[in-house]
């Protein structure tokens, strides 16, 4: 019986301002579709104008699909490649960094804390 | 990045330590071959910032991004940027000061043998903010003004933010930080160009780094006020002058310009109308050694969430995602048609760059300028400022 991979979600926003989508392309209709990245774009029309230029000179076929609406299973994880302090679990569950909250130009902590 | 105070008058060049192992006198070549052909990598640490640049080519503002790396997750990002060899992270932002955890991650990349650099507004960098940072392995601190107080304030939204940048400079000077200024030339800011290095050389700052616009996040907003081609070729010479005039009175001040591989090819022709032949070609083999614009190549951007970006100014298109593999599996993946290209561009450029005799150490400059202003990722860079008879071989030194 082959044994089934433990694999966890990995569903953290992909976007920093815009949406972000997973583009897809092939160079001829043979081809199957081939993951290239991610554009940042509001809509999928402008996703997929971004792609064509980016792309113009390889792309036969774009398919475009929401970064942010993909739930990624996988058996890796970026904080495990380093953690030897036991807090991947909190990094896998898209825990917010530590951050300072400025007030004139004096930094205080804002949240995070409790996730050390 | 090209020093015109290397190439002009023969300074050493601090990047060139930073970047390369030379200031390291490393005894073991195979890795410090392995690290010169690995990217300087760039990592946004948080969207947040207290300030709003009109300039920002990471769009930053006062919210941040939902789903920041947390410190977890940067530390694994930056055991995989050691593993993978690369020599610098630069920590940027938004404003890197604002994570809690600045100085935890910059000791782990230091301890783990990357050299860590800040590029930072300066407004929170205090006496004992820039203390900790130096004790933790921080390598230099670059701070950006864009102008003298009034421009900058304007440009980058707060009163007051020039005089906090240069309490923050002064900060980093009295604990030992090796600090220089970042300042992106547009022609809102142009006029004040000599009086900020005149101000800063007075406080005590010897490195000045120029920056063109690029046309990525904010910054793709303000294309208006770029600086003309023409415009720019000027301000660029003013810079060689200053260079020679303050190393000439003894002041070895440090003078690099990023962002415009134009630039290589002006510094040649400047060389051989001012400096002679023989100058001139030795700057021109060291360009060819240099290797041109280096996106896709020699940096490398990584923003707040953990996507991959071919320079930091790039950001409207990742090649892959921290969060899903290594660094290094994303950035070796040649079979991604769009890294593939880039890395092999020379044949693709068309128009002026195809016969220009400046192509090998310029590579056509920003494909991110040229993708945003033709929408064809191989045209010509819109502010190369080289003239016709200056790219044509035939007729080399017909410069002003």
């Amino acid at each position: 019986m082959v044994e089934k991979a433990q694999r966890s979600v990995e569903e953290t926003p992909r976007r920093t301002r815009e949406r972000r989508w997973e583009v897809f392309v092939r160079e001829s209709k043979s081809d199957p579709m081939r993951r290239v990245g991610t554009v940042a774009a509001p809509s999928p029309a402008v996703a997929h104008e971004e792609a064509s230029r980016l792309f113009a000179w390889y792309a036969r076929d774009v398919w475009l699909c929401p970064a942010d609406e993909t739930h990624r299973f996988s058996t890796y994880s970026l904080a495990e490649t380093e953690d030897e302090e036991g807090d991947a679990e909190n990094a896998r569950s898209g825990g917010e960094p530590r951050v300072h909250e400025e007030t004139e130009g004096t930094p205080r902590v804002r949240g995070g804390e409790d996730r050390r | 990045m090209i020093s015109i105070s290397k190439l002009l008058c023969g300074l050493d060049a601090e990047s060139d330590g930073l970047r390369y192992d030379a200031a390291d006198g490393s005894a073991e070549p195979q890795i410090t071959e392995r690290k010169q052909r690995r990217p300087v990598v760039v990592w946004n640490a948080t969207k947040r910032c207290n300030l709003y640049c009109d300039h920002c080519y990471a769009g930053a503002d006062s919210d941040g991004a939902p789903g920041e790396l947390s410190t977890a997750e940067a530390k694994g990002l930056l055991g995989q940027l050691a593993d993978y060899g690369v020599p610098v992270v630069l920590f940027s932002g938004g404003e890197p000061l604002i994570r809690e955890d600045l100085t935890e991650l910059v000791a782990y990349a230091a301890d783990r043998g990357i050299r860590p650099v800040l590029s930072t507004n300066g407004t929170l960098l205090t006496r004992e903010a820039a203390a900790e940072l130096k004790e933790a392995g921080l390598r230099y601190a670059g701070v950006s003004v864009d102008g003298l107080a009034e421009r900058n304030d304007a440009f980058r939204g707060r009163e007051g933010a020039f005089d906090a940048a240069v309490r923050g400079i002064e900060a980093c000077l009295d604990v030992g930080l090796k600090t220089g200024l970042r300042y992106t030339i547009t022609e809102a800011n142009a006029p004040d160009l000599e009086g900020v290095i005149d101000l800063l050389t007075d406080v005590g700052v010897d490195r000045f780094c120029f920056y063109h616009l690029d046309y990525g996040g904010r910054g793709a907003d303000i294309v208006d006020v770029d600086l003309t081609p023409e415009r720019k070729r000027e301000a660029v010479r003013t810079l060689c002058d200053l260079t020679r005039e303050y190393h000439d009175r003894g002041e070895e001040i440090e003078t690099l310009l990023v962002g415009n591989y134009a630039d290589a090819g002006y510094l040649v022709e400047y060389a051989r109308r001012e400096l002679g032949v023989e100058h001139a070609e030795r700057i021109r083999e060291y360009l060819e050694r240099n290797g041109g614009d280096p996106a896709g190549e020699r940096v490398a951007d990584v923003d707040p969430v953990g996507n991959v970006h071919l320079t930091q100014f790039w950001q409207g298109h990742a090649l892959g995602n921290v969060r899903d593999r290594p660094f290094s599996a994303i950035w070796e993946d040649e079979s991604d048609p769009l890294l593939s290209a880039l890395r092999d561009r020379d044949e693709r450029l068309t128009g002026r760059c195809s016969d220009c005799q400046y192509r090998s150490i310029c590579r056509g400059g920003s494909r991110l300028r040229a993708l945003r202003t033709t929408g064809d990722l191989f045209a010509p860079d819109p502010q190369c400022y080289l003239r016709e008879e200056e790219i044509t071989p035939a007729t080399p030194g017909a410069a002003d």
